[in-house]
């Protein structure tokens, strides 16, 4: 689902927690996983969900299609000197949004 | 009613695909040429998959519709730090798929380049280029994915690509994976075969169009055993083996092109094309060197020799190859080995680099030192064009993702963005890379029997199609209807309108709402459906 957000309202945590999951549910729903019980704010994107480098891209396009905007710098989440990081918390990915969506950086 | 089938071959050229005819590899093919029209298609500017495909769904050039290259980078902290597969919504055009179903006929297509997020479409879209994991998101009607997973006999994961897979293409191959890899691609390619057969019977639209990936993949790493001329020094069992297992490809993807033909029947206008052709290159140019040793780059500590003659290394991956230059002290810079450009620094978005004022003037000079570059060996130039952005020369806005300038090499190669000492290193063995005379052919009854044609633009192909199904044809698109491919009959009773314009992009944004909540209905009719409250 598309929502439009107006870059003068802000947007709660839980709001962004709720559809950082959603997103992240609906993208692994065919992945055949050994990852057993529901994603939630603790899963790790690498080692929980087996995410590769273009489950992160495609992660970013998801997300920027959720809430509707392209100015999101996701690089300084996911990259570290030129290479993905190691691995990330949900919870990590939900506290940059929050950050991000709401211009408190 | 009118229809068309387009069968695109990516890297398709009459180069091979002929001598196979010869050899009776591809016997279904002889006959289509034979009984229509053949030529060339001159591809883009560089001819490189994205930009090309991208031109012939929406009858633009890359300098309009923003596409150049398979990723775009990002940048931040003055220097390069991430790169991002483009995709549907970095295209700035109308695609043909839009343009007709706006008109109400409806559409099915097929493993294109760049069509992901899907556009929604009268009719059926899945995207190429997109791994088994994401082809959920890259189908529209949501609801064919679901077809897609419960066809019976039918795996839709092997649909999928693996990037990682088909980046060995250039990145080199073991030998002991060839055969592996060729099945790979056999696989995939009868996947989308299927696929596309059941469509066509179960549900039948105005355009049909797909694209076969293959051949593009195979002729990067298995020219040497392809071309006649060069299989006959490889003369070895294993060698035959290779070349045996190639063949078998190409006489499945001729069952492939005959089955779609079969099933679309004979009131069926059939087109073939390819977004650009194919040759051998037999040298590496690395463009970062020769930017350094000419003073416009500089190499950071951690850049390494290349040590085997590649244009891109795995280290490239993962946006490495941007960590290997000194940014505080480079000017200008190729940043992927397809896309055959150079970037200018701008001082506005990395704060070191040329200003709006020296821009002429620096890519005039830097041009001129290009064409004049000889390889210090035979003393030949190396660098046999030289393209500039002509909308920055001239001081108008570009599109954001277009090189600064664009290298055409001796051997139609790419270059190398890894480092070495020397800027020119001969291959051991020849290997295939673009050209760009790629291939055009159709058959039916609106086109002419057994001509052959001047060459096409790649730019035609879109008025082509939206002729062939009775449709006007935009003023703003750039080719034109190639009358000479067409019965006197057809021209006299259907002549060509030119009419409208394509849409704009917040037309296109607005449809994209109106495609999520048409998204919302279907899942909701789908539960209530699964909830006993709808038959």
């Amino acid at each position: 689902m598309q929502n439009t957000e107006n870059n003068s309202t802000l947007i709660s945590r839980d709001e962004i927690e709720s559809r950082v999951i959603s997103v992240l549910e609906e993208m692994t729903a065919d992945w055949d996983m050994d990852f057993s019980g529901g994603i939630n704010s603790q899963t790790r994107l690498m080692e929980d969900l087996a995410f590769e480098s273009i489950d992160v891209v495609q992660l970013v396009v998801s997300l920027e299609k959720n809430f509707a905007r392209k100015d999101i710098p996701f690089e300084k989440l996911f990259m570290q000197e030129g290479d993905y990081v190691d691995d990330l918390l949900v919870t990590e990915v939900i506290d940059f949004l929050h950050k991000h969506l709401n211009n408190r950086s | 009613m009118n229809k068309v089938l387009m069968i695109g071959l990516d890297g398709g050229t009459f180069t091979l695909l002929k001598p196979l005819i010869e050899e009776g590899v591809m016997p279904f093919l002889k006959e289509f040429l034979s009984d229509g029209v053949n030529g060339d298609l001159i591809s883009t500017l560089n001819p490189l998959t994205p930009p090309a495909w991208v031109s012939i769904y929406t009858g633009r050039s890359p300098e309009v519709h923003g596409i150049f290259d398979f990723m775009r980078s990002v940048a931040g902290d003055g220097k390069i730090v991430m790169f991002r597969p483009n995709n549907f919504e970095d295209i700035r055009c109308e695609t043909i798929w839009s343009m007709i179903s706006r008109h109400g006929k409806r559409v099915t297509t097929l493993n294109f380049f760049g069509m992901s997020p899907p556009q929604a479409v009268n009719g059926y879209l899945v995207s190429g280029f997109t791994t088994w994991k994401h082809l959920r998101s890259a189908t529209y009607p949501p609801s064919l994915f679901e077809t897609m997973k419960n066809l019976p006999n039918f795996d839709y994961k092997k649909l999928g690509m693996d990037i990682q897979e088909e980046k060995k293409a250039i990145w080199g191959l073991q030998e002991g994976k060839y055969e592996e890899w060729i099945k790979m691609h056999l696989e995939r390619d009868k996947s989308w075969t299927d696929l596309l057969c059941y469509l066509m019977e179960t549900d039948p639209t105005d355009l049909t169009a797909i694209v076969f990936d293959g051949p593009d993949k195979l002729q990067h790493l298995f020219w040497r055993y392809l071309l006649p001329e060069l299989a006959e020094n490889n003369l070895g069992a294993w060698d035959s083996q290779i070349r045996e297992l190639c063949l078998q490809y190409y006489r499945q993807l001729d069952d492939s092109i005959e089955r779609l033909v079969r099933i679309a029947g004979l009131d069926t206008n059939v087109i073939m094309v390819s977004d650009h052709g194919f040759g051998s290159s037999t040298e590496v140019v690395y463009m970062n060197e020769w930017l350094a040793q000419n003073g416009y780059l500089k190499w950071s500590e951690a850049a390494e020799i290349d040590p085997v003659g590649r244009i891109a290394s795995d280290r490239s991956r993962d946006n490495k190859a941007m960590m290997m230059l000194d940014w505080n002290n480079t000017i200008a810079y190729a940043k992927t080995a397809s896309s055959n450009g150079i970037f200018v620094k701008d001082v506005n978005t990395f704060g070191v680099g040329i200003t709006d004022e020296e821009y002429v003037e620096f890519c005039t000079k830097l041009r001129q030192e290009l064409l004049d570059y000889r390889h210090p060996v035979d003393g030949g130039q190396v660098f046999v064009n030289v393209y500039l952005n002509q909308a920055r020369m001239e001081g108008k806005q570009s599109v954001e993702s277009a090189p600064d300038l664009t290298v055409k090499l001796r051997d139609g190669g790419f270059v190398s963005i890894l480092r070495h000492s020397e800027i020119v290193r001969q291959r051991k063995k020849p290997e295939g890379t673009h050209r760009p005379n790629g291939i055009f052919a159709a058959r039916g009854p609106a086109i002419k029997s057994g001509e052959q044609l001047k060459s096409l633009s790649i730019l035609d192909i879109s008025p082509l199609l939206l002729y062939l199904l009775d449709l006007p044809v935009p003023t703003d698109l750039e080719g034109r209807v190639p009358t000479e491919i067409l019965r006197d009959e057809k021209l006299i009773n259907n002549p060509v309108e030119l009419y409208g314009v394509t849409q704009l992009l917040e037309e296109r944004t607005n449809q994209q709402e109106q495609q999520i909540s048409d998204e919302e209905k279907e899942a909701l009719l789908a539960q209530l459906k699964l909830l006993g409250y709808m038959e």
